[in-house]
C-alpha cells in the first residue's frame, strides 16, 4: 500500500514539475505556466520545438506565463523576456544562440527576444514577420493553433538564415518595390484617365438640369418645425493593442520585438 | 390664305421691319428708321385682328397624307409665295422676298401667351459667343474651329410653361454622430443616433418648362436661368425678325415635369439644413404642392448649327443673358496622346518617388 502511494505521489510530483516548474531542464523548449494548452500538447510542440532546435543549432522556445507582474516588476514585456530567458538558461552554444516567444496571458502581449546568432537570424523585420504567424490565432483565443504557426514559421524562417538568406527585408523589400510598380501604373492610369476627363468636359456643356434653385424665391426654405433628438448611442468594443515596435539590444546581446493579440 | 400671315412693313419705304434687340423699337434695315412698337401695333391692329381666326388646313396639302395635319400652308402677303409650314411656326422669314412673317393665330385667344422676353443679344453677338466657346479648349480638334462655318443661325422664340408654387415639407431623417476613445488595448466606437424632423416650405417662382416636344431639354434647361424682371406683355410685333413656335407639349403634360423640379429642389434644400452629422439617411418625405400657378411664356433662344465631318452640332445661346452652351467634337488623336503622355509621365514619377522612399526605408532600417 505504502508502495503503492509513493508511485502515485512521484507521478503527481512529476506532472506538477512539468507543467508549472519554473526551473526547466535543457530539453523544455515549450513551457505552458499559465495552463493554457493540455499537457499532450505541450509534449507535442515541445518535441518539435526540440527537433528545430536541433537542426538549425539555435533553441527556439515557447514561455506561456499568467502575467507580467510575476515576472516582471515594472511589467515591461521586454524585461520579462529577458528575465525568463535568462532564468531557464536557454540557447545553445556559448553565445546562447536562441529565439524565445514570451506570452502574457493577462496581458494578451508577446515578445519575440533572440540572442546569439537568434539575433542574426531574426532583425525587427523578421520578428515582424514571425509576429504575424501567430498573432491572429491567439487573439482568437485559438492558443494551440497559434504555436503551431509559429514553431512553423520560426523552423522556416531560421533554415532560410542557416542557408545564408534570413529573412531580413531586404529581398522583400525590393520585391515589394517590384510590386509598387503596378501601383505606379495604377495610379498613372488613374491620373491620366482624369487629366483626359477633365480636357473632355472642357467641350460638354449640355447637360439635363433637374435642379430649380435659381427659382427660389424669397429666403429659401422657411422651417416651421425643426428638431433634431437624441435617441440613443450604440458602442462597440473593438481589441486594438498599441503595438511596441522593437526594444533595443540589451548588455547581453538579446533583442526583442513585442506587441499585443 | 394670305390674310392669316402678317408682314410688318415700313411705313416710310416699305422694307420690313423687324424688332431690333439693341433699342427695343421695330427697326427697318433698309432706311434705318426705328418705330415705337404701339406705334405699328396700332397700325397693324386691323390687320392682326382679321388674321386671328383658327389656322386652316390648305387642302392642298391634304396630298401629304398622315402628314397633312401637321402641315400649315401660308401665302406670303408680299410676294404672294406659298409657304409650307409646321403647324406651330408661329414666325419666320418668306424664303422669296425675305419678308418677317407672323401668324397671329398662332398666338391668339387661349393661344397667347401672357409674357414674352424679348431678345435682347443680337445675331452678330451670338455669332461671336460662338467664336468665344471654341476659345481655350484642349481637345478642341484645330480645325474645326479654324474651318467651320456656322450653317445657320435662328433667333428662336421657344415656348415654355413657368410654373410657380408653393412646395410643403415634411422630412424626417436618422442621423448618426461618431466617436472613439481608448480603454487600454481597446479602441471604443461610440455611435450616438438622433431623429431629425424638418417641416416648413418652400416658395418657387416661374420654373421653366420647355413646351416645344422638338427643341431638347437639356439643351433649354442648360441656358438657363433667365431674368425675368424683362418679362413683358405679349405682343407678335415682338416675333418679327425671328422664328417662333406655338406650344405643343399641353400644360396638364408639363405639371409632372415642374413638380419633378420643385420635389428634387426642396428635398435637396430641406437635406442640406441637416448638418453636423457624419451620416443622414431619408427616413420619410411628404411633399405637396399649393398656390401652384402656371403662365404660358416665349422666351428667347439663339440655335446656331455647324457641320463637321459630316456630323450637325448644334448650339444655344440664352438670347436675354448670352449664356452659350453646346457640346463640342473631341480630338480623339490628341486625346489618346495626352492620356499616355500623362500615364507614361506620372507612372515614371511615381516610380522614382517610391524608389527614393523605399531607398530612405532601407537606410533607415540599419
Amino acid at each position: 500500500m505504502k508502495k503503492k502511494l509513493d508511485i502515485f505521489l512521484m507521478v503527481i510530483f512529476a506532472v506538477c514539475l512539468f507543467v508549472t516548474s519554473p526551473v526547466s531542464a535543457a530539453s523544455d523548449f515549450v513551457l505552458d505556466n499559465a495552463g493554457m494548452l493540455p499537457v499532450e500538447k505541450v509534449a507535442v510542440l515541445n518535441s518539435r520545438a526540440e527537433r528545430i532546435s536541433a537542426e538549425v543549432h539555435c533553441g527556439v522556445y515557447i514561455v506561456i506565463i499568467p502575467s507580467l507582474k510575476s515576472v516582471d516588476e515594472s511589467g515591461d514585456i521586454n524585461a520579462a523576456a529577458r528575465a525568463v530567458y535568462d532564468d531557464y538558461d536557454f540557447g545553445m552554444g556559448e553565445t546562447r544562440d536562441g529565439l524565445m516567444l514570451l506570452l502574457a496571458v493577462s496581458d494578451r502581449k508577446y515578445s519575440i527576444y533572440t540572442r546569439g546568432w537568434g539575433g542574426s537570424a531574426f532583425n525587427n523585420y523578421g520578428k515582424k514577420k514571425l509576429s504575424k504567424s501567430f498573432v491572429k490565432a491567439l487573439g482568437g483565443g485559438k492558443w494551440y493553433d497559434g504555436m503551431e504557426s509559429y514553431l512553423e514559421k520560426s523552423g522556416r524562417m531560421l533554415r532560410k538564415a542557416r542557408d545564408g538568406s534570413p529573412v531580413d527585408g531586404k529581398n522583400s523589400r525590393t520585391a515589394s518595390g517590384l510590386a509598387g510598380l503596378p501601383v505606379c501604373i495604377i495610379l498613372g492610369f488613374l491620373i491620366a484617365s482624369m487629366t483626359k476627363k477633365h480636357f473632355t468636359s472642357q467641350l460638354k456643356s449640355v447637360a439635363f438640369k433637374k435642379d430649380a434653385s435659381d427659382f427660389i424665391s424669397g429666403t429659401g426654405i422657411e422651417l416651421t418645425e425643426k428638431y433634431d433628438r437624441f435617441t440613443h448611442m450604440t458602442t462597440e468594443r473593438k481589441y486594438d493593442p498599441v503595438e511596441k515596435k522593437s526594444g533595443g539590444a540589451d548588455d547581453s546581446g538579446g533583442t526583442s520585438v513585442s506587441g499585443g493579440f | 390664305m394670305s390674310e392669316q400671315i402678317v408682314n410688318y412693313k415700313c411705313p416710310s419705304c416699305t422694307a420690313p421691319l423687324r424688332f431690333s434687340e439693341d433699342s427695343g423699337k421695330m427697326e427697318c434695315d433698309f432706311c434705318g428708321n426705328l418705330y415705337e412698337l404701339d406705334e405699328i401695333k396700332e397700325m397693324y391692329a386691323a390687320k392682326e385682328a382679321a388674321a386671328s381666326g383658327e389656322p386652316s388646313v390648305d387642302a392642298s396639302v391634304e396630298e401629304w397624307g398622315e402628314n397633312a395635319e401637321k402641315m400649315r400652308a401660308y401665302n406670303c402677303p408680299s410676294c404672294g409665295a406659298r409657304l409650307l409650314c409646321e403647324e406651330t411656326t408661329a414666325g419666320g422669314h418668306c424664303p422669296y422676298c425675305g419678308n418677317t412673317t407672323v401668324v397671329p393665330a398662332q398666338f391668339s385667344g387661349a393661344l397667347k401667351p401672357d409674357w414674352i422676353l424679348p431678345f435682347k443679344i443680337g445675331k452678330k453677338a451670338a455669332e461671336d459667343a460662338l467664336k468665344r466657346h471654341y476659345g481655350g479648349k484642349f481637345l478642341l480638334p484645330k480645325v474645326f474651329s479654324s474651318e467651320n462655318h456656322i450653317k445657320e443661325i435662328r433667333g428662336v422664340y421657344v415656348p415654355f410653361w413657368l410654373f410657380s408654387g408653393k412646395v410643403n415639407v415634411d422630412m424626417s431623417f436618422h442621423a448618426i454622430k461618431t466617436g472613439s476613445r481608448r480603454e487600454g488595448d481597446y479602441r471604443i466606437e461610440e455611435t450616438s443616433h438622433y431623429d431629425v424632423v424638418r417641416r416648413g416650405n418652400i416658395m418657387f417662382d416661374k420654373v421653366p418648362v420647355d413646351a416645344s416636344v422638338k427643341m431638347p431639354d437639356k439643351l433649354t434647361r442648360s441656358i438657363e436661368p433667365y431674368n425675368y424682371s424683362d418679362l413683358t406683355d405679349f405682343s407678335n410685333l415682338y416675333l418679327a425678325g425671328f422664328m417662333a413656335d406655338r406650344y405643343d407639349l399641353p400644360r396638364e403634360e408639363a405639371v409632372g415635369k415642374g413638380t419633378s423640379r420643385f420635389y428634387s429642389t426642396a428635398i435637396a434644400k430641406t437635406r442640406e439644413t441637416v448638418s453636423g452629422y457624419k451620416r443622414v439617411n431619408v427616413q420619410s418625405k411628404n411633399l405637396s404642392v399649393s398656390d401652384r400657378e402656371c403662365h404660358y411664356a416665349l422666351l428667347p433662344v439663339w440655335l446656331l448649327s455647324t457641320e463637321w465631318n459630316g456630323k450637325n452640332y448644334l448650339f444655344a445661346m440664352n438670347g436675354q443673358t448670352g449664356k452659350m452652351v453646346g457640346n463640342l467634337p473631341v480630338d480623339e488623336k490628341k486625346a489618346e496622346v495626352l492620356f499616355w503622355s500623362v500615364l507614361i509621365s506620372s507612372s515614371a514619377v511615381l516610380a522614382v518617388l517610391l524608389a527614393e522612399s523605399i531607398g530612405r526605408v532601407i537606410l533607415g532600417f540599419f
